[in-house]
């Protein structure tokens, strides 16, 4: 039997049109993305520990950062940088599974980068907390002002390092006034089902810096509270 | 001054919003369950919005769509993809099917289509939904993949052939 073309009958079988349909909610999607700057809410989120900054919350932040030197906050992406150089105009992203070095060699391999063999890969951690494998020796994540990657995440980490951004979050997405801090910094805490962590208020409250920001310690168990300014 | 270019830029974004919305959610409902579509469409167009300049005025539709794919691959694995490709076509009812502006398919020929689709690779699938269901010219597949129009042009001829090779069991020589 001699039948048409099978991409044909693929063509035929297209299920995009029913698909491709305009939501009432569109209007306001689009408002909510123009409202926002075109910029990464991460890098005002640690805008805000800066200019909320008192001794204990610096103290917080250094180990926070201390922390992300090596790990990636966000341990289930991976992208592949073509290129040794920041900002990065062409990347791919991929799901992190086993070694990121191999999974993005792969993709030099089979032409989705570049149309020859992948040249030496560097695993690293990027300014979004995620890890980018980029072209280059070992130097080349310090030559872009990155970590060195060097391995994943055990579990405890990756749960920590949720927490610890959850709890940034939280702080920092809208104005929680000090007599609401400690129980909003205990209601993460109870969600992560963390036993034996210390809240620690530091206070500093004026009517100009009325709302709090709230940092972890992970080495300590310690969440510290201090305020930040803002007014409800 | 400022206030103008900002404006102008506001504009050309709500003109790219409106234009090009419902196909990129047809395209990433193909990859994705329905509840996630949402969330990938604003990704998308979150980074169209901070990377406005970056688009190419005469394929923005392509570029969004690559975007869209890598949000996508950030959050679903390749297994996943799959199963909604298959979700999204096995979805129609009957009566959509023969209602087809290229061409009716018998119902005989369903099945092979979609037990083909489960056998090819990601790449292949993902050439063959882009030529087939969004009627993209290798050009502009090339930009949805980043790769070169002549090595789409070879992969989407190589990937047509995979699938007839597949299918042949089922429905026997292609005509053509």
């Amino acid at each position: 039997m001699r039948v048409r073309d099978p991409f044909e009958i693929l063509a035929a079988l297209n299920p995009v049109p029913r698909l491709s349909e305009t939501s009432p909610q569109d209007d306001e999607l689009l408002a909510t993305i123009i409202a926002k700057a075109p910029s990464t809410t991460g890098k005002r989120r640690r805008r805000l520990w800066v200019t909320g900054g008192t001794a204990i919350a610096v103290v917080g932040l250094a180990a926070f950062a201390v922390f992300h030197q090596d790990s990636a906050s966000s341990p289930l992406q991976l992208t592949c940088y073509t290129t040794a150089q920041q900002p990065q105009p062409e990347q791919f992203g991929i799901p992190m599974e086993g070694d990121p070095v191999k999974a993005c060699e792969q993709l030099w391999r089979n032409g989705t980068i570049g149309d020859a063999e992948p040249p030496t890969l560097t695993a690293c951690v990027n300014d979004r907390g995620i890890v980018a494998v980029i072209p280059g020796d070992q130097q080349v994540c310090d030559r872009l002002g990155f970590a060195n990657w060097i391995g994943a995440l055990t579990d405890d980490e990756g749960q920590m390092m949720a927490f610890a951004d959850e709890l940034a979050a939280t702080f920092s997405e809208k104005c929680i006034i000090e007599p609401d801090a400690t129980a909003a910094a205990q209601a993460v805490i109870d969600k992560y089902q963390l036993d034996g962590w210390t809240i620690v208020q530091q206070g500093g409250y004026t009517p100009q810096r009325a709302c709090s920001l709230a940092g972890a310690v992970p080495e300590q168990h310690l969440v510290v509270i201090a305020s930040r300014r803002g007014a409800p | 001054m400022a206030s103008r270019l900002v404006d102008d830029r506001t504009e050309r974004f709500s003109e790219l919003f409106r234009e090009f919305t419902p196909s990129v959610r047809g395209f990433v409902r193909t990859m994705v369950a329905a509840s996630d579509v949402e969330p990938v469409v604003q990704a998308t167009f979150e980074t169209a919005w901070a990377k406005l300049e970056a688009i190419p005025l005469l394929s923005q539709r392509a570029w969004l769509f690559g975007v869209a794919r890598n949000h996508v691959r950030n959050h679903v694995r390749a297994e996943r993809r799959r199963a909604f490709l298959v979700d999204a076509i096995g979805a129609q009812r009957p009566g959509e099917l023969t209602s087809c502006p290229r061409g009716c398919v018998d119902p005989v020929e369903i099945a092979p289509v979609l037990a083909a689709l489960q056998h090819l690779s990601t790449e292949e699938r993902e050439l063959l939904q882009l030529v087939a269901w969004h009627e993209m010219e290798p050009a502009e597949v090339a930009v949805v993949l980043k790769i070169s129009a002549n090595n789409a042009r070879v992969r989407i001829h190589r990937a047509r052939k995979h699938l007839e090779t597949l299918m042949q069991p089922e429905l026997g020589e292609v005509d053509r």
